[in-house]
């Protein structure tokens, strides 16, 4: 069972414009799950649909095996949620953050400087938060959504404003926790990140999930979306020789074609070297993932 | 119960270092001393025979309290305590605590009634206090010969706090509807303006009007209010009954928008 499924989730602020659009995935229990998008994807609005802050048209969100509009309050001691930038009362020190989460979660007051310490406060600890960096807020965020120790850790862009000290530190502390049996939803538009944490990933686009899957499927789906490109003196004459519906796109001198395997690869160059034509140069365009993200974004997955 | 005492123990730590307390101190502080340097100031008045000075003096002072402090006093202090979770935007993080909503709702509800039952101590103890210190600077004032009528005090208060009860949770609902808490304060300037024009010039629209309502609830010969009469609840005039109606009033309303509050 996983610990959070999201089923056919409609969202909108206002009528004819949705925001989220039969989006549906699910978090494996113990997973790190990247959820990646480009800003205004939908990434926060599905976040906070699931939290329960905002409302759903349609949809259902289960967690833990249960129905989010029926499931009691005290779900939510399960849970631990950081929502972009965290919620912090400039009037209070890190300390005093923490006995305030204390009070809500019933956890006793012996646990806060380990949590600081986790989250490396601890020596900025009596510093009111008004006075904090935004890297310093965000690992204060951090420590609130820990602190009650939750199955289930919702973060919403967790590493901005880091250093990359704050970032290699985060991304320890993240696998830890998943080492411990935590699951943790963890939404991002840093591919780069993501690739570096994830056991799974799931991107969204326009309110929609365009892909699904552990890094293994993304892997393999990726090298599916592998294409070759050719450049040579006459494409037009080359066009008449390669099949059509291979020909992805044409540039001046290049040509586009859909991923071939070598043997495909090694019979094109021969007949176009029979037609007389000048092959200049014949690679495979190979994407990152990073590079991946852009061009499912751009065009969207079939 | 078992949600009522970690969210107001919490509610109390947010309130650490925060404006709050200098508003409260400073309008208790500015009615007690004002009180006290006019009396000081003001022999040929005071001195009066067979005439209590205590009584004089509290009168004097529950007059300034209502006619001109009360009403920018709750305003102040009611958008204060909302600010400091509008500042932090802390509803996306106190929405994802395990407690309902309207918990959060009615304890902040209760703060705020309970800080302004404070003031109120606080006020009380500044004026008696102030009383005493004019009695040792200004022996001819023959406060010694007569006792204060705490009782009376205490009573006057009472029905101050419920003639407050609409404005309070008429403030409360503006400052938890608008973020920006120039909103708040900005109406609850209006108000204090239009409440004495009101009170002065329509004596049956001040009766439903939570800014008046204070400041007609007791005669002291500025507001007199000819249509204020007894109500069906024993020892409660009409003042304080619309005023405790109009209070429950936007405390529904505020719950039931807190509720269904959309946090983006």
């Amino acid at each position: 069972m996983p610990t959070l499924e999201v089923q056919n989730l409609h969202f909108s602020y206002q009528r004819r414009h949705p925001i989220l659009k039969d989006l549906s995935f699910s978090v494996p229990e113990q997973s790190i799950y990247g959820f990646l998008g480009r800003n205004g994807a939908g990434k926060s609005t599905t976040i906070r649909n699931i939290l329960g802050l905002l409302r759903p048209k349609q949809g259902h969100i289960h967690i833990f095996g249960e129905d989010m509009k029926q499931a009691p309050r005290s779900i939510y001691r399960r849970i631990g949620a950081l929502i972009e930038a965290p919620s912090l009362y400039p009037n209070l020190s890190a300390q005093d953050h923490l006995r305030l989460a204390c009070r809500h979660q019933g956890v006793n007051e012996q646990r806060i400087p380990s949590v600081l310490a986790q989250v490396g406060l601890l020596a900025a600890r009596t510093k009111l938060s008004r006075h904090y960096s935004t890297g310093m807020k965000q690992r204060l965020g951090l420590a609130m959504a820990l602190l009650h120790e939750p199955d289930l850790l919702i973060l919403d862009e967790p590493i901005n404003g880091l250093d990359p000290q704050g970032i290699s530190d985060v991304r320890a502390l993240l696998l830890d926790l998943q080492q411990q049996g935590k699951t943790i939803l963890l939404s991002s538009h840093l591919l780069s990140e993501i690739e570096k944490i994830a056991s799974h990933v799931g991107i969204i686009k326009d309110g929609t999930l365009l892909f699904e899957g552990d890094q293994g499927a993304l892997r393999s789906w990726k090298q599916g979306q592998q294409q070759l490109e050719i450049r040579l003196n006459d494409p037009e004459q080359a066009k008449m020789i390669i099949p059509a519906d291979s020909i992805v796109q044409q540039d001046g001198q290049r040509l586009i074609l859909q991923q071939m395997d070598e043997k495909a690869v090694a019979e094109l160059i021969r007949q176009l070297v029979q037609a007389k034509l000048e092959v200049y140069e014949v690679k495979r365009l190979t994407s990152d993932l990073e590079q991946l993200f852009m061009e499912i974004n751009q065009h969207e997955v079939s | 119960m078992k949600y009522a005492l970690p969210l107001f123990r919490s509610e109390i730590i947010k309130l650490k270092r925060s404006a709050v307390w200098y508003i409260l101190l400073l309008g208790v502080a500015l009615t007690a001393t004002g009180v006290f340097v006019g009396h000081l100031l003001d022999a040929h008045n005071m001195v009066k025979i067979n005439v209590d000075p205590w009584d004089r003096y509290f009168r004097a002072a529950l007059a300034i309290f209502n006619i001109f402090i009360v009403v920018p006093y709750t305003v102040l202090l009611v958008s204060a305590v909302i600010f400091v979770e509008q500042r932090a935007n802390a509803w996306k993080y106190l929405y994802t605590l395990p407690f309902p909503r309207g918990r959060f709702f009615l304890t902040k509800w209760v703060l705020v009634a309970l800080l302004y039952l404070v003031s109120i101590l606080f006020l009380l103890t500044g004026v008696i206090l102030s009383g005493y210190l004019l009695e040792f600077l200004r022996p001819e004032y023959e406060f010694s010969y007569y006792q204060p009528q705490f009782a009376y005090l205490m009573q006057e208060m009472g029905h101050f706090f419920l003639a407050s009860l609409g404005l309070i949770g008429f403030q409360y609902w503006l400052s938890l509807r608008f973020s920006n808490i120039l909103v708040p304060l900005g109406i609850g300037v209006f108000g204090f303006v239009f409440g004495i024009i009101m009170s002065v010039t329509n004596q049956k629209i001040a009766l439903y009007l939570p800014y008046s309502l204070p400041m007609i609830v007791r005669d002291f010969d500025m507001f007199r209010n000819e249509h204020i009469q007894d109500s069906f609840i024993s020892g409660l005039n009409n003042v304080e009954v619309h005023s405790i109606l109009i209070g429950l009033a936007f405390l529904l309303l505020g719950y039931w928008q807190e509720r269904n509050r959309k946090v983006e």
